[in-house]
């Protein structure tokens, strides 16, 4: 009896071994497909992140808000699921931008936006609010210089144009649609 | 003719050609389908500017040219300047309110710049201005000048043949004459000897 049992033991070792092996080379293999693409391997990831950037001055710059960051070691790409991004300039508008995902190279030197990109500016006195949608979105963050070469919809106040391919200065305030611009001047308000 | 004098006869023929029509007035209440090559919005002193092949379509109300500088102020009321490319002329186009049962009346205008007032219901057209009246797609009044203004409330116009510079003054009219059941044209009283050019050649734009 206690042979049979001691056996018993052995064989439930072995499985509980073997089982934990397939799930480690499961995993490592998930990683590693992850990570095709990336010079480096990742380093860190996490998840619900709120993350504020300052100034040279220490005012706070920017507010970042993602489902989850992964970040890679060697190339300091990071990628984002649901970023949201809030700038904190006091002499700007608040702007925000928001994406389904997000891929920043070179620790954020550019980042490109993807799926359901949407770009907001709070109304100002004298100005209207101001929303941007599209599906890709590139940034240049440290330059408030954001573009796209896919279709995008503009609505700025009650205006509301349509077009292929867009830039934007955040600096100068200019907004450019390069081509096929449609859409439509609202009716005024007084009869 | 001293300039005096000349000031004093074009400011006299506001109204000459005063149309039994006023703009037609659901145009006034709305929206405008706009298109482009290009957009530039300045988002600090909200104006926006189009180019290339703009094209503005307000009710019967239509603006084109090679560029059109569109803002609105805090009402909603719309401003919008078109210009020409190059040698070619932006042209402004709307239907006016019926006052005869069968008749359908129009007004086409082109010239290099025109400048478009929602608020005033002014159209303003300058350089090489020409301004067109049709009934049933037939001709009836014509005129040209340097700058023409086109008062859509009124359906009266004013017109200036100097140029910016202050030279020029001619001025031109093509009256056409009417037949059928005519509508009482205004006299022009006060325009002291002056007299539309019957017979005059088309207005070369």
């Amino acid at each position: 009896m206690g042979e049979r049992l001691s056996a018993w033991f052995a064989v439930v070792l072995m499985s509980v071994v073997l089982g934990t092996s397939y799930w480690y080379a499961q995993s490592l293999r998930a990683v590693v497909e992850t990570d095709a693409g990336h010079v480096g391997g990742i380093d860190f990831f996490a998840e619900g992140i709120v993350l504020t950037g300052f100034d040279a001055l220490g005012h706070p710059r920017y507010r970042l808000f993602a489902d989850r960051m992964t970040h890679y070691g060697n190339s300091d790409d990071i990628d984002m699921v649901k970023p949201r991004i809030l700038s904190m300039r006091p002499d700007q508008p608040q702007v925000q931008a928001s994406a389904l995902s997000a891929h920043a190279q070179n620790n954020g030197q550019t980042v490109q936006m993807r799926g359901s990109v949407v770009i907001t500016r709070a109304a100002t006195p004298g100005q209207e609010p101001l929303r941007m949608e599209t599906e890709e979105l590139s940034a240049v963050p440290d330059e408030d210089h954001f573009w796209a070469d896919g279709p995008v919809q503009m609505f700025s106040g009650r205006t509301t144009l349509r077009a292929r391919g867009m830039d934007m200065d955040n600096v100068a305030r200019r907004i450019e649609l390069r081509s096929e611009v449609v859409g439509v001047f609202p009716r005024r308000l007084v009869p | 003719m001293s300039a005096g004098r000349l000031l004093l006869v074009l400011l006299a023929l506001a109204g000459l050609l005063a149309a039994p029509a006023r703009a037609e007035r659901a145009d006034r209440d709305k929206e405008a389908n706009v298109s482009a090559d290009h957009s530039t919005l300045d988002d600090l002193h909200q104006v926006e500017v189009l180019t290339g092949h703009v094209s503005l379509i307000k009710g019967t109300m239509r603006l084109g040219g090679d560029r059109m500088e569109h803002r609105q102020d805090e009402r909603g009321y719309q401003y919008y300047v078109v210009t020409a490319a190059p040698g070619e002329l932006a042209s402004f186009h709307e239907r006016r309110d019926p006052v005869r049962e069968g008749v359908e009346s129009t007004l086409d205008g082109y010239a290099e710049r025109i400048e478009y007032d929602d608020r005033t219901e002014r159209v303003i057209l300058y350089q090489r201005a020409v301004v067109k009246r049709f009934e049933n797609d037939e001709l009836r009044d014509e005129l040209s000048g340097t700058r023409v203004v086109y008062d859509a409330r009124k359906a009266s116009y004013d017109v200036d043949g100097r140029n910016v510079d202050g030279t020029g003054s001619r001025v031109h009219f093509r009256i056409a004459p009417r037949n059928a059941a005519p509508a009482p044209a205004p006299a022009p009283a006060t325009a002291a000897g002056l007299q539309p050019e019957r017979g005059a050649p088309q207005v070369r734009p």
